[in-house]
């Protein structure tokens, strides 16, 4: 065999005596049968790749599919099961509302102070009031015999209504209170809206006969009149 | 008639896309050099045959661990270091007796001349990596960085160990006499 020196270090070339018979040694050429059964081998290897290739390839697939499969139908199947619950929620919730707001109705028209204060509590529950809870509450705070309900009344109609409206009706509620603390819960409403029209309202009522003793000089006090 | 030659490189790139036939190129093509090594390090045709074999069908198992555009030649003998190392650990379990296997063999030592039968049984002293670096240095036109890479070392440590396993060689053959103190 020849050598190559290039690459070697000189280590080797300065003990060529050493290899000498290691040089010499005839290396036998590999026999025709050692190739051509190599040469079977690799035939058969050949002819199993392709096939374990796409064998592997197609379990690839296979098991891509079938996660997809799996997903869209999980997807589809939790869009439908959300979809029936929210709209089951929606209607349960509007029966809801629909209940609380004949409870509101109902319950002010109880004798009891407590149930016409328990309305005015579960009107709070309420997403929005219609005009006839409105017109209960009205007349609930304009003719209602007890204080507190007259208050609480004012507190619902204060939380849900504009400002304009609310100048109306606490106006015109006030020509019905007799109860010194009504009065001032609806002045202090009114003071608190600060447009105008309410500062009319207010100096109005105090200036007027139907005002108390006690509120006209409260009032009167605290605006620095 | 088509002289386009192409390269180890080229060729084992195709092995890795699929054409595996390809590899019937690159066996025509090292099948001596490969059994040649084997046979310095086995002495024993029928072995050296089956390794040059195991090489190749290792090529196509682990085609995909050749790194693109690196050398063929370093690879593939990392390969054959490999399948030696393997073979070495199965003879060894085989018949127990590792010295038995480090022997010069009987059946190829009858044809030789005493010289080489006295080489052998100082080469064979000297550990397997010790032997391997030894003949990629001298016969198979290997760089040491290129040597490190079949071996799995730095081309520091294979300079060392190429020096060590010199050293250790000339040491076997004075006791035996075959060079002069």
């Amino acid at each position: 065999m020849k050598k190559s020196k290039e690459n070697r270090g000189n280590w080797i070339t300065e003990d060529d005596l050493l290899f000498k018979p290691l040089d010499e040694m005839e290396i036998p050429e590999p026999s025709i049968s050692s190739q051509e059964s190599f040469m079977r081998k690799l035939s058969h290897l050949s002819a199993n790749e392709p096939i374990n290739s796409r064998k592997w390839q197609i379990r690839i697939y296979l098991k891509a599919a079938v996660f997809a499969a799996v997903f869209v139908t999980g997807w589809f199947l939790s869009s439908i099961s959300n979809r029936n619950d929210r709209v089951l929620l929606q209607n349960v919730q509007k029966q809801l509302d629909s209940n609380n707001r004949l409870l509101v109705l109902t319950l002010l028209q109880q004798p009891s102070a407590s149930d016409r204060l328990q309305a005015t509590n579960v009107s709070f529950s309420l997403p929005n009031i219609d005009n006839q809870v409105i017109n209960a509450l009205v007349k609930a705070l304009e003719n209602d015999t007890d204080p507190n309900v007259k208050i609480k009344c004012a507190e619902v109609l204060a939380a849900y209504l504009k400002p304009d409206s609310l100048n109306k009706i606490f106006g015109s509620a006030l020509e019905y209170q007799s109860e010194p603390l009504v009065q001032l819960v609806l002045i202090n409403y009114l003071r608190s809206i600060g447009n105008a029209e309410s500062k009319r309202i207010v100096n109005n009522f105090i200036n007027s006969e139907k005002a108390d003793e006690f509120v006209r000089s409260e009032m009167k006090h605290s605006l620095n009149l | 008639m088509n002289d386009f030659q192409p390269s180890d490189e080229y060729l084992i790139n195709c092995i890795r896309n699929g054409d595996i036939e390809k590899t019937a190129i690159l066996f025509e093509r090292h099948q001596k050099n490969i059994f040649a090594y084997f046979f310095r390090l086995t002495r024993n045709r029928v072995e050296s045959e089956d390794l040059t074999q195991n090489v190749f069908v290792r090529l196509i198992r682990f085609r995909n661990s050749y790194k693109p555009y690196h050398p063929f030649l370093p690879w593939i003998f990392r390969i054959a270091h490999h399948v030696f190392i393997d073979h070495c650990n199965y003879k060894t379990k085989e018949i127990k007796r590792l010295n038995e296997y480090n022997r010069v063999t009987e059946c190829e030592s009858e044809n030789d001349d005493e010289k080489l039968i006295v080489f052998y049984k100082a080469f064979e002293k000297l550990p397997i990596e010790y032997r391997e670096l030894l003949i990629l240095n001298r016969y198979h036109e290997l760089t040491y960085k290129q040597i490190g890479e079949s071996l799995g070392m730095n081309e520091k440590a294979v300079k060392q160990k190429a020096f060590r396993a010199l050293e250790k060689l000339k040491g076997e053959c004075k006791k035996l006499g075959a060079i002069d103190e």
